[in-house]
């Protein structure tokens, strides 16, 4: 992964579809299966992410659209976790002596205006398979590879998935 | 393919599911029967006997003469999909992939995973995995008066609305891992026919003692509540974005552990009131 020059960070625009619902955006990565909810703090960084603007204009930017003080920590934190979700083209180049911080942390120290920190939530999308029914052993054993499928096994114990054994075969584990 | 074909078909059927078009043949004309059982809710006859899937059912049982026991088989296309001694397990995978095919690749319909029914006109929609509860949660809520909709699907069109999947209720007994299929007449429910708006969600498993007390989510996060069910969210992902968040628009989405399913019955009605 590379560096981006100089902090000037860039919003990842292949393979992703987005959506945009009253005060949330909605970002499905169909490279890696994974979909975000960012809210309208996370979303307005990071649609503000084109690689020309430094993390203080995007501070400024962010109170200007709010109409309230934005403390670049804010922004920092957004990058963060924009970045550990794949969502930026580049690594961020972190400040030497600023520490990774999370939502704890700038609620602790204060940083606080009337803005809401930014925030993402990730889930992993399932394979159609995994979203099937339960199937019993007998079922899943009668199954021949490659298409054992993935289902949860009803009696096969907790946990337990229809996955291929051996050669041709599958069982519930 | 040109194996498969090459065997005796003594019966088949073309079949439009959700805008799928699909065949089934066997070797045995008695077991069409069987078939006809598992084919997905709402299936019409096609006129056509040309079809987007193909599933062959060869039927084993006893070969007189020589005492050998001939495996049953399935097929989805050329791909063999099971093969036992027990027809049962192979007409279940039938069934499972069945349903999954279709759900997967249906035309502008959106299948998650989850229980639905009607109250006072409005969806509640429950999503979860298999074994998360739902079915239970389903029965009690059609037992206390609610219009039974789906223990496996939520329809969404396009417009947003849910639409009946039905088919009877797979209920598991206490310490019992198989289900058993229950008409909701047998609970003193009623189906449901009309789309309806989803006016509540409710994300939830089961776990022993809990109480409910749950969280409400935002619009968004309940998207992704319903992505995590949904069958469809890798291969029709655009599809997928545009209809959940248009179908929990106006709905109120809440999250939390529950414990027994009649403890929290009133509760989840008293929110569509």
């Amino acid at each position: 992964m590379k560096t981006s020059n100089g902090n000037l960070p860039k919003a990842r625009e292949g393979d992703l579809v987005t959506r945009q619902i009253p005060g949330e955006l909605l970002v499905y990565d169909l490279e890696r299966h994974k979909a975000f909810c960012l809210n309208n703090t996370a979303a307005t960084v990071w649609k503000n992410c084109n690689g020309r603007r430094n993390v203080p204009q995007l501070a400024q930017l962010l109170a200007d659209t709010n109409k309230s003080r934005v403390d670049e920590k804010v922004i920092w934190l957004a990058l963060d976790q924009l970045e550990k979700s794949n969502l930026l083209c580049d690594q961020v180049s972190w400040p030497a002596g600023l520490a990774r911080l999370s939502r704890r942390d700038l609620v602790r120290i204060g940083v606080l205006g009337t803005i809401a920190l930014p925030l993402i939530t990730m889930i992993a999308s399932p394979a159609a398979a995994q979203t099937g029914t339960a199937i019993t052993t007998s079922a899943c054993n009668a199954r021949s590879q490659p298409n054992c499928g993935g289902n949860p096994c009803s009696n096969g114990g907790p946990g337990t998935h229809c996955l291929a054994q051996g050669v041709s075969n599958c069982s519930c584990k | 393919m040109v194996k498969i074909d090459r065997l005796g078909w003594a019966a088949g059927l073309a079949f439009r599911s959700y805008g799928l078009r699909v065949g089934v043949r066997v070797t045995d004309a008695t077991a069409m029967d069987h078939v006809l059982d598992l084919l997905p809710p709402g299936w019409t006859p096609a006129a056509s006997p040309i079809v987007d899937y193909l599933y062959s059912l060869v039927i084993g049982g006893e070969n007189v003469s020589s005492r050998i026991q001939r495996f049953n088989l399935v097929y989805f296309d050329a791909a063999r999909l099971a093969r036992s001694k027990d027809l049962d397990a192979v007409l279940k995978n039938f069934e499972s992939h069945l349903q999954l095919t279709v759900a997967e690749n249906a035309r502008r319909r959106v299948f998650v995973h989850a229980g639905v029914v009607a109250w006072k006109k409005n969806a509640i929609v429950i999503p979860g995995m298999s074994m998360s509860g739902k079915t239970t949660l389903v029965s009690k809520l059609v037992e206390a008066g609610a219009t039974y909709y789906s223990d496996e699907y939520a329809v969404l069109d396009e417009h947003g609305l849910v639409h009946p999947f039905l088919r009877p209720l797979g209920l598991r007994r206490d310490g019992e891992f198989a289900t058993q299929r229950v008409d909701v007449e047998d609970l003193g429910g009623s189906r449901g026919t009309k789309p309806l708006s989803v006016r509540l969600i409710i994300s939830t498993s089961y776990k022993p003692g809990a109480r409910w007390r749950p969280r409400q989510l935002t619009t968004g996060k309940g998207v992704l509540e319903l992505l995590a069910n949904t069958v469809s969210a890798r291969s029709q992902t655009k599809l997928a974005l545009r209809t959940l968040p248009r179908a929990i628009q106006s709905a109120t989405i809440l999250k939390g552990v529950r414990g027994e399913a009649d403890e929290i019955v009133e509760s989840i009605l008293q929110k569509v009131a």
